[in-house]
């Protein structure tokens, strides 16, 4: 182990290859429940070719190219889209690992993880794992900037980055002036997505007509297709039904847990709002008959 | 309205010195604000947000304003739209223009801040700056307004009447260790006219004296 220079966590991803994305779900669920990472952002990418992004996706690896050129050669053959899974890993418990020229450092906490999902997920031949590998996993926390930057990201810094007082995500706009106010739920609109995950437009309804409130008013197949949908394209923060389900449960808005967790709206014209952040509480206010709620405004 | 004796409790943890605290207080009157020096002005406005939230109605609202970086916010409670009282908190020393101070008096308030016991209240106690820092603020404060707000008397009367003349040396000491005066109004006025001259100069180079005089013409009746 490196003693006291192992850091107390870092960002690495999980990328699930084309042939492996029929098994996302389960993979995402594996990488969520486990203890020591948490997931920050998904993004699906269809790159103009995959032999363009296994060479970016190698290019910072401890292997030579040509050396990872056989390894690599069943990649060429996948389906043309992945999805990127990118964490905080707060154990990441770098060690050496490999021999001679590839010996490097590498997360003992991501390795056997990455092992259980190729061994779950990859193909057999006569009851035997084929190398024809499902997920990738960065080795340290370089690649992962390089590949944030790769993706038109910024890097691992924009990441983490959250907006002054309300924690809010980056996709936010920077703000210079907030407004805590009790509003009427009926005046709060939001953005809802139609299309699919790569070509898709935001059509504005009021919280009763968005999929979230329908999904925990009548149906949750309805909350899960739309991320079924969106995950990965629009939708990049780690959504799922369970964890909805899970919020609806155990909100308390505002409470001691989090009492600056403002659902976060600017104010439209004709008196009206449109939620920023926070649909899934509105959501859940709205179907607990709460008339009015308290909201951040951002100006 | 508001019960600031329970703020203290909610801010107890965090490192910070309310600095010019009124005698009346935690008792105030609508539209007064208080100053307060914090390492972590973000963190400090998230608990005051906490313990505001309870009074939200349809006629209490709140307003933040980050400014300088986010190192000073304003956390107003407002009553009808009107300033009701405003939380001042500055995670840097504020810019004053008649004094050049060294950022690092900052932080030596807030490490040397004392605690005080209100007298109205035996059990809340919140901090302020040491006597001697406390001093050195007022004063700042009376050179920074000294022609701009007679008001601001109040703070020099109460320098002379406070200042023990045994403490006198320490503050001299602190004063000129942590202090500077900044350039002279006249070498800002040369300065200024130097600059003026140099881009007059890049104007007319260059041009006929006809081109010279056209755009004189043009200045002067324009």
């Amino acid at each position: 182990m490196l003693g006291s220079r192992i850091p107390p966590y870092r960002y690495d991803y999980f990328l699930i290859w084309g042939h492996g994305l029929q098994y996302q779900d389960q993979i995402i669920d594996t990488i969520r429940s486990h203890e020591h990472l948490e997931i920050l952002s998904l993004i699906a990418h269809r790159p103009r070719s995959i032999k363009h992004l296994v060479k970016c996706i190698y290019s910072y690896d401890y292997a030579p190219y040509f050396h990872l050129r056989s390894k690599t050669r069943y990649l060429m053959t996948t389906p043309r889209e992945v999805l990127f899974i990118f964490l905080k890993n707060h154990l990441p418990a770098e060690d050496w690992s490999g021999e001679n020229d590839f010996r490097h450092i590498e997360s003992a906490t991501l390795k056997p993880l990455k092992e259980s999902l190729r061994d779950r997920f990859n193909d057999r031949i006569d009851g035997k794992r084929t190398e024809d590998h499902v997920v990738h996993a960065s080795d340290n926390e370089l690649q992962t900037h390089h590949i944030l930057k790769y993706l038109n990201r910024g890097g691992v810094t924009n990441l983490c980055e959250k907006r002054p007082i309300l924690d809010l995500p980056n996709y936010i706009r920077p703000y210079q002036n907030i407004t805590i106010k009790k509003v009427d739920i009926d005046s709060i609109d939001c953005r809802i997505l139609k299309g699919d995950r790569f070509e898709f437009q935001t059509v504005i309804v009021p919280i009763a007509e968005s999929p979230h409130y329908k999904s925990i008013s009548e149906n949750t197949n309805i909350y899960e297709d739309y991320l079924d949908s969106f995950l990965g394209g629009p939708l990049t923060q780690d959504y799922s039904l369970k964890r909805f389900l899970k919020l609806d449960r155990h909100l308390d808005y505002l409470g001691e847990a989090n009492p600056t967790g403002y659902v976060t709206v600017e104010e439209q014209k004709n008196s009206r709002y449109l939620i920023l952040d926070g649909l899934h509480r509105a959501s859940i206010l709205l179907k607990r008959g709460i008339k009015q709620i308290t909201v951040a405004i951002l100006k | 309205m508001l019960d600031l004796k329970l703020l203290l409790k909610e801010i107890k943890e965090e490192e910070y010195c309310i600095i010019k605290l009124n005698q009346d207080f935690p008792s105030y009157h609508a539209g007064q604000d208080l100053d307060i020096f914090c390492y972590h002005p973000e963190a400090m406005s998230k608990k005051i947000l906490k313990w505001a939230n309870p009074y939200l109605s349809d006629t209490i609202s709140i307003d933040i304003t980050l400014k300088n970086g986010n190192l000073h916010l304003y956390v107003d409670i407002l009553e009808n739209k009107e300033i009701h009282f405003r939380f001042d908190l500055y995670g840097a020393l504020p810019h004053y223009q008649k004094l050049l101070i060294k950022p690092a008096f900052f932080e030596s308030v807030v490490e040397n801040r004392v605690e005080k016991r209100l007298s109205n209240d035996g059990g809340t106690c919140c901090f302020v700056p040491s006597p001697i820092d406390d001093i050195m603020l007022r004063y700042f404060e009376f050179v920074e307004w000294y022609d701009v707000r007679p008001d601001k008397i109040k703070h020099l009367e109460f320098l002379m009447a406070e200042l023990e003349e045994e403490d006198k040396p320490q503050f001299m000491r602190k004063l000129h260790h942590y202090t500077a005066l900044p350039e002279t109004r006249y070498e800002e006025a040369k300065v200024q006219h130097f600059r003026m001259i140099r881009y007059v100069y890049k104007k007319l180079k260059g041009k006929t004296p006809a081109e010279i005089f056209s755009l004189f013409k043009r200045k002067l009746f324009s």
